[in-house]
């Protein structure tokens, strides 16, 4: 079966990604700029900009001139690859095998695709709602499917199967992308066209151009026998843009980023994906870059659950300068789905407990939020936090306190961990401490001790060049408290790590 | 003089918030019919009339070693059973994983939060409880804290948090702090209780008792419908408390 090539471009792909962000710029004269001083020049502009002659090329002073109320844009570097990844991502759902170039150019292999019209329209619709006009070109070599896409104006152009030089040859000669020199050679020989080119017989355009011109030649009669490159890995889910000036307000930033946020939550949602950590880079004034790691709980998508997650870490850590782009580039997962049930109590949906534990862990630190892990060893105050992730809520299997009262287990008495130990002044008879009083203000302990039990020796990490051991007592104070105190014979100092409570 | 409209208006809003005899009583029937979580220590929940009412603040103070704590962590154990969650806020980062483990708890259900300050810990709870978790655990610790700085309206919108979403939020607080927005249940003093010989004694039980002290002020409960008037306890209903000591540092059960 001949492969079937479907080109996808976006002319003007800087304006295009500019106007994605800001629809309401394509009614306005606006021009994209590129290049610093006197060296800056038009690369794009807006049909309303077009019709007083400013075209690419020009310098900004002169499009000023023709039009003294034209919208001057620079080139948002940002914006283009936010909306490369986005176009990417509609192709890449239509096709296994998609050649990515740059300035929104894309060739997807369609072999075996039955109806190639809709398939075009529904490329156009997908990508519109992505906030991007594309054009689509359908052929069986690359040139072709290119020279097609840009004839298209609202509806796919195809060619059919070997009808390929027929349809180029027309064409200007430049549609074929030669090389300067070859251009330029061909123009002196008064070969304009695409079809003068391919009239030219076969066996002597290598003597004349060379490989180039014979590549060239092939192509020229609808022959392009090269394959589809793949981009090599898969599909970012990145957002961003360039702000037209330092922004150091918080709500400013945020305001700015919302549609971002809305779009990547777009994405996501489209792929059936949660974002299991957002990076947000932030291009500062004058210079400099700062990077910043949001982690979820949980894969989320919402686009109100990445804002209030940004805006928490913005306003718990503000930029150290102001901000003149963002870039929010996400790392996706699948999201967890769980089935309610009919019975019981409703468990919580995976999205409510991400932002909830996100929220948590803006407020009292990441470290600080999670589920308690039993840790090995002997010292009595390990502990380890491992990130809270309870398994479904099983009703069936679970007995309901309502209907049926748990097994009377005999509550025992827990202890109280006191992290770090609090060190004490003990006064011993022997080994056997007497009285006992705190060396922390907080932690107020002064007494007598009525009844002490131990020592009871423990040892941790004999082999280590730190090794622990303790002489642990039970003891009970004159204020009625009962503790758990450890004696380091090595250091003679006396701790309470302990209360029973 | 008020104009003629707001009138109106605060007149239709303040009839809303009327009731009728028998929407009271019904309202009530149906107070008394929520399933009510039993925590599984006996002397609790007979205190508590037969479990922990869900809507509410149930506030548990004592002296330090009054078994506080265990309580604590026996009712987070009886709803991690059930295959529900259950949030502890640990201001003094004091729990002890395994204490916890012993006393039942499901630590994968179990959500740890570990606040430096108390107003944290404050939203922290107001935060689990708007999440929908039936049981939050808000331990204060044994260290002194600056609690005097906590407004009483703080704990009324915990109070409401907890009834919009039919949670229970269990205060753990060395001292009686909540005011009239809690059920309060009192635990007396240790008293330790030696095994074995007097030159070699071994702890075996930490014993104490609760008591129960309903508020004046509080909304109408399974007593009877009370009166406004000055907080003062309108009865107690006491129950002994005996917590065994499991020896892990020993390695005695």
């Amino acid at each position: 079966m001949k492969n079937r090539i479907a080109c996808v471009w976006v002319p003007d792909f800087s304006l295009a990604a500019k106007i994605r962000l800001d629809p309401s710029l394509k009614a306005k004269a606006v021009i994209i700029w590129e290049n610093q001083g006197p060296l800056a020049r038009v690369i794009a502009a807006t049909e309303e900009a077009g019709r007083s002659k400013i075209a690419a090329g020009l310098s900004v002073a002169q499009a000023c001139s023709l039009v003294p109320q034209v919208v001057v844009a620079p080139r948002d570097v940002i914006a283009e690859r936010s909306a490369q990844e986005s176009l990417f991502e509609v192709i890449d759902s239509c096709s296994p095998i998609v050649e990515e170039r740059e300035g929104g150019l894309f060739f997807a292999d369609i072999t075996g695709n039955k109806d190639e019209k809709s398939l075009g329209l529904d490329l156009i619709n997908r990508t519109e709602k992505q906030g991007l006009a594309v054009r689509i070109g359908i052929a069986s070599t690359r040139s072709a499917a290119w020279s097609a896409a840009k004839l298209c104006d609202g509806a796919p152009v195809i060619v059919a199967d070997g009808e390929e030089g027929s349809f180029l040859a027309p064409l200007p000669i430049s549609w074929l992308e030669p090389s300067e020199l070859l251009e330029w050679t061909l123009e002196r020989w008064g070969i304009h066209t695409i079809g003068d080119f391919a009239r030219l017989p076969m066996e002597e355009v290598p003597s004349r151009l060379g490989e180039p011109g014979r590549e060239l030649h092939r192509r020229a009669r609808g022959q392009d026998d090269r394959p589809l490159v793949p981009r090599p890995f898969g599909v970012s889910f990145i957002e961003g843009l360039s702000f037209d000036w330092a922004i150091s307000q918080l709500d400013a930033l945020l305001a700015n980023l919302a549609p971002a946020v809305e779009r990547l939550a777009q994405r996501l949602s489209a792929r059936a994906l949660g974002c299991r950590r957002l990076e947000l880079g932030f291009q500062l004034e004058p210079e400099g870059r700062e990077v910043r790691l949001i982690p979820m709980a949980a894969p989320a998508r919402e686009a109100k659950t990445l804002l209030s997650l940004i805006r928490l870490e913005l306003e718990t850590r503000p930029p150290k300068a102001p901000v003149t782009g963002c870039l929010l580039a996400a790392d996706t997962d699948r999201t967890r789905s769980e089935q309610m049930s009919l019975f019981g109590s409703a468990s919580h949906s995976p999205d409510q407990i991400a932002t909830m534990l996100a929220r948590l862990s803006a407020l009292v630190g990441p470290d600080r939020v999670g589920s308690p892990k039993l840790q090995d060893g002997h010292r009595p105050e390990r502990f380890a936090v491992k990130p809270y992730a309870p398994p479904p809520f099983d009703p069936l299997a679970a007995r309901s306190t309502a209907t049926q009262a748990p097994p009377r287990r005999g509550t025992r008495t827990a202890v109280r961990v006191l992290r770090p130990g609090v060190e004490l002044e003990v006064v011993a008879a022997g080994a056997r401490p007497q009285a006992v009083r705190s060396l922390e203000d907080d932690l107020p302990l002064l007494g007598w001790i009525r009844t002490a039990s131990g020592p009871w020796t423990v040892e941790e990490g004999w082999w280590s060049p730190a090794p622990m051991r303790r002489d642990y007592w039970d003891v009970e104070l004159s204020d009625g408290g009962v503790y758990r105190i450890y004696q380091e014979p090595m250091k003679m100092k006396w701790f309470i790590d302990g209360v029973y409570d | 003089m008020l104009p003629f409209n707001s009138s109106e208006k605060s007149s239709e809003s303040f009839a809303s918030k009327l009731q009728t005899g028998s929407e009271l009583l019904r309202w009530i029937d149906e107070e008394k019919s929520v399933p009510l979580l039993s925590t599984g220590v006996e002397a609790l929940d007979r205190v508590q009339g037969g479990g922990l009412r869900p809507g509410s603040v149930v506030e548990l103070f004592g002296r330090r070693s009054s078994g506080r704590m265990a309580l604590g962590l026996a009712a987070i154990a009886s709803v991690t059973e059930s295959g529900q969650a259950a949030a502890l806020i640990d201001l003094g980062d004091q729990l002890d994983p395994h204490s916890a483990a012993e006393a039942g708890i499901d630590l994968q259900r179990l959500l740890w939060l570990r606040p430096r300050k108390v107003e944290n810990a404050l939203s922290g709870a107001e935060m689990i409880l708007d999440a929908g978790f039936p049981l939050v655990v808000l331990d204060l610790g044994v260290r002194r804290l600056a609690l005097g700085r906590i407004p009483a309206a703080s704990w009324l919108r915990l109070a409401r948090a907890a009834r919009r979403h039919k949670g229970i939020l269990l205060l753990l607080s060395p001292f009686h702090i909540c005011g009239p927005a809690a059920s309060v249940v009192e635990l007396a003093a240790a008293r330790p209780l030696w095994l074995g010989r007097a030159s070699c004694p071994l702890l075996g039980a930490i014993g104490s008792s609760l008591r129960a002290s309903l508020w004046k002020g509080q909304r109408p409960s399974f007593i009877g419908i009370g009166g406004a008037g000055a907080a003062e306890p309108a009865t107690g209903f006491s129950a002994p408390l005996s917590l065994p000591v499991h020896d892990r540092i020993r390695g005695r059960k």
